[in-house]
């Protein structure tokens, strides 16, 4: 019952809208699922009109594109594709953040959603466009669908980066094999300056921050959240000295080994670094959410968004409507939709707007009664 | 006509704008090739995988020497190319990129490598590059451990060596051109420098366990995972096993996958120990008989005792009975 509903409600989505086409079209490889994200791929189409004509009458629950460019997309195996190039792709998950939310993995609330946008906000704007220097034209971002973005970076410099090439794009992102300090002559420990550029610079500038705007190693362990009270210790044993560490690059100046500096400079780099999903970016085949298609698992758009902070993915995203559907629930649940608390409760009936119960259905969190 | 200064450097940057025109310069006739370049330029190519074979540039003090050696580039080049054998492109991008290193090193004159690098097209603005640059000819350097801003990286003299060095080693390794119509004494070097190279390589590999008894199947199957095109899964557990099941020991194995692309020697090496039920579910696989290989398609070159046995390892077993065990 529940398919059959999902079913007729993603049919009259399809035959409303028109899913625009991701750039070279006729080079990218789909992939489309019903039960699974994915049950087929190699799918080819060669043009926006054919790709609508394909979700008006097949109606899939999921598709995705490559983010890989090739010949032949629908040939297979692999290698008969003949890639010619990958966008440079990252994938947000609320499943990679470290939270401590108490409710089930594959649901999300309010504060899953602010910590993944934040996350991917720092991505766009501390990564992709300070660092690496991209342009914002060349990125988009898009929702989705369900618990977290995907960025895309199209840009002719990154299209034929090789997947080593893209790994260390990942381990940047991500402060992987990070090491700041090195020997110096004698006993000198050297590090970055305050203002130099990369991870080093960032990471001098915060200590920096923190120490001189902090009374003492209590006040900067309770400002950043950094539990190496040892070495913070160390540090505000003589606050001057320390400072002085970090603005000259002589860390040694500070009552600190290189070891104690290599892991406050880790424990840093965490607080700092990106949390994605490694595999996703660096793997050049992989299929990604087509935006302006509905997520199978939520009923909501997978949707490309101009500006993530003012982004709500409990609103913005809702392309249902209000009309009553009759659910009886199957098991107990919160969530809420365009500002709208939902309770379920087990075997208990309850009315929803359409756009509610799309979402309780693809969830299976209700019964639909007809 | 180039002067001796610029002969020199020519052979010791063989991919300047300038070197180029002075081999064109030289005149070498590719349809009446000259013997000595030829030789030569075998010799450059082995050097690159017998530790043996001595090649050293800028040793001839004459200008015909000088020109001979600039000649040997290209030449060698085409060798490689007409070997189609991944290894040894590999090899031989490897040894002419360390050589063009030392070189560079030795020069010590950063005013050189600014030019040098201008000409393999690194763009360098204001002392820095890009990190696709960067990322392009050092693909296993942490770019998490660089001053990035901006996606520009700076560049010091010791890196803007390896960078040169490292994008030399990729081109040569995507340079495919080769004149189309070559007379058949390319095809000799080649044959002669192949042989040579097989008998280093099959030392290596498999010490004394006895290659030629081999049924024709895994030795197709060996000679496609040198030739560094992609293996299909099937093929390389077929391949993996077999070589288990004689007793090959793990590290030679994961040698011999070693041209294949994304070669990763954790993930083979785990990969060849599943195979022998080290690893995962302990079950010690065996190749699949002769029935289903050819169900696969990879029954190849049958030969005459291919009909008495059903299972590539009786084929091993009876080869290596008759041709008296050990070699």
């Amino acid at each position: 019952m529940n398919q059959d509903f999902i079913y007729r409600k993603f049919r009259d989505y399809y035959s409303r809208v028109e899913v625009k086409a991701p750039s070279q079209i006729e080079q990218r490889e789909f992939g489309v699922g019903k039960d699974k994200k994915i049950d087929s791929r190699h799918l080819m189409f060669k043009s926006q009109d054919k790709l609508n004509f394909y979700l008006r009458s097949a109606v899939p629950f999921y598709i995705s594109y490559s983010a890989a460019y090739y010949e032949f997309p629908d040939a297979r195996p692999m290698p008969n594709k003949h890639w010619l190039g990958s966008d440079l792709v990252f994938d947000l998950d609320t499943t990679d953040l470290d939270l401590s939310c108490d409710h089930p993995h594959d649901m999300v609330c309010k504060k899953c959603m602010r910590q993944i946008t934040i996350e991917c906000s720092r991505l766009v704007n501390q990564f992709l466009r300070k660092d690496f220097g991209f342009k914002k034209d060349k990125m988009r971002v898009v929702f989705s669908g369900n618990r977290g973005f995907h960025v895309h970076v199209f840009d002719d410099e990154v299209f034929d980066l090789s997947q080593e090439a893209r790994r260390e794009i990942v381990d940047y992102i991500t402060a992987e094999g990070l090491k700041v300090t090195r020997r110096g002559e004698g006993k000198q420990v050297l590090g970055p300056k305050v203002g130099s550029s990369g991870w080093g610079g960032r990471i001098a500038l915060v200590l920096q921050d923190s120490i001189e705007n902090s009374a003492n190693a209590k006040e900067f362990v309770r400002k950043t959240g950094i539990g190496m009270s040892r070495t913070i210790s160390k540090i505000f044993k003589n606050k001057q000295n320390s400072l002085e560490a970090l603005s000259t690059g002589v860390w040694s100046k500070a009552q600190l080994t290189e070891e104690n500096w290599d892991g406050l400079v880790l424990e840093v780099a965490r607080k700092l670094r990106v949390n994605l999903d490694r595999n996703v970016t660096a793997d050049m085949a992989r299929l990604m959410r087509l935006p302006g298609s509905l997520h199978g698992g939520t009923g909501l758009v997978a949707c490309e968004i101009k500006d993530v902070r003012s982004f709500d993915a409990f609103s913005d995203p809702v392309v249902f409507g209000d009309e009553t559907v009759a659910t009886i629930g199957k098991k107990d649940m919160q969530f809420t939709l365009k500002g709208k608390d939902f309770e379920i409760e087990k075997e208990h009936k309850i009315n929803l707007p359409e756009y509610a119960a799309v979402y309780a259905a693809c969830k299976d969190l209700v019964n639909i009664i007809e | 006509m180039a002067t001796h200064d610029e002969l020199v450097e020519a052979v010791k940057f063989p991919f300047t704008a300038r070197a180029k025109e002075i081999a064109e310069e030289a005149g070498f006739s590719f349809d009446n090739p000259n013997e000595v370049v030829l030789e030569t330029a075998k010799m450059r190519v082995l050097s690159a995988v017998k530790p043996s074979v001595r090649f050293r540039l800028g040793e001839s003090v004459s200008e015909t020497g000088l020109v001979v050696e600039l000649l040997s580039f290209p030449v060698a080049k085409i060798f490689v190319s007409l070997a189609h054998d991944y290894t040894l492109s590999k090899k031989f991008a490897q040894s002419e990129s360390d050589r063009l290193r030392r070189n560079l090193q030795l020069s010590g004159d950063p005013s050189l490598y600014k030019k040098l690098a201008a000409e393999i097209g690194i763009k360098l603005v204001n002392g820095k590059v890009r990190f696709t640059d960067y990322l392009r000819a050092l693909p296993n350097k942490k770019l998490v451990n660089t001053d990035m801003d901006g996606g520009f990286i700076p560049v010091d003299d010791a890196l803007l060596v390896e960078l040169i060095a490292n994008t030399f080693k990729s081109r040569i390794l995507s340079e495919h051109s080769k004149p189309t119509k070559l007379p058949k004494i390319f095809q000799i070097y080649t044959k002669e420098i192949k042989d040579e190279i097989n008998v280093v390589s099959y030392e290596q590999d498999f010490g004394s366990l006895n290659v030629d008894a081999f049924p024709p199947c895994i030795k197709a199957l060996i000679a496609e995972a040198r030739s560094g095109k992609d293996m299909p899964h099937q093929n390389r557990f077929v391949l993996s096993t077999f070589l288990v099941n004689v007793g090959m020991p793990t590290e030679q194995i994961v040698k011999v996958f070693s041209a294949t692309p994304n070669f990763n020697q954790k993930k083979t090496r785990y990969y060849v120990e599943y195979s022998a039920g080290k690893k995962g579910s302990n079950v010690k696989y065996t190749p699949p008989s002769c029935k289903k290989m050819q169900y696969y398609g990879l029954c190849r070159n049958k030969d005459s005792l291919c009909q008495r046995v059903g299972h590539p390892l009786s084929y091993y077993a009876m080869k290596k009975k008759s041709s008296g065990g050990v070699r």
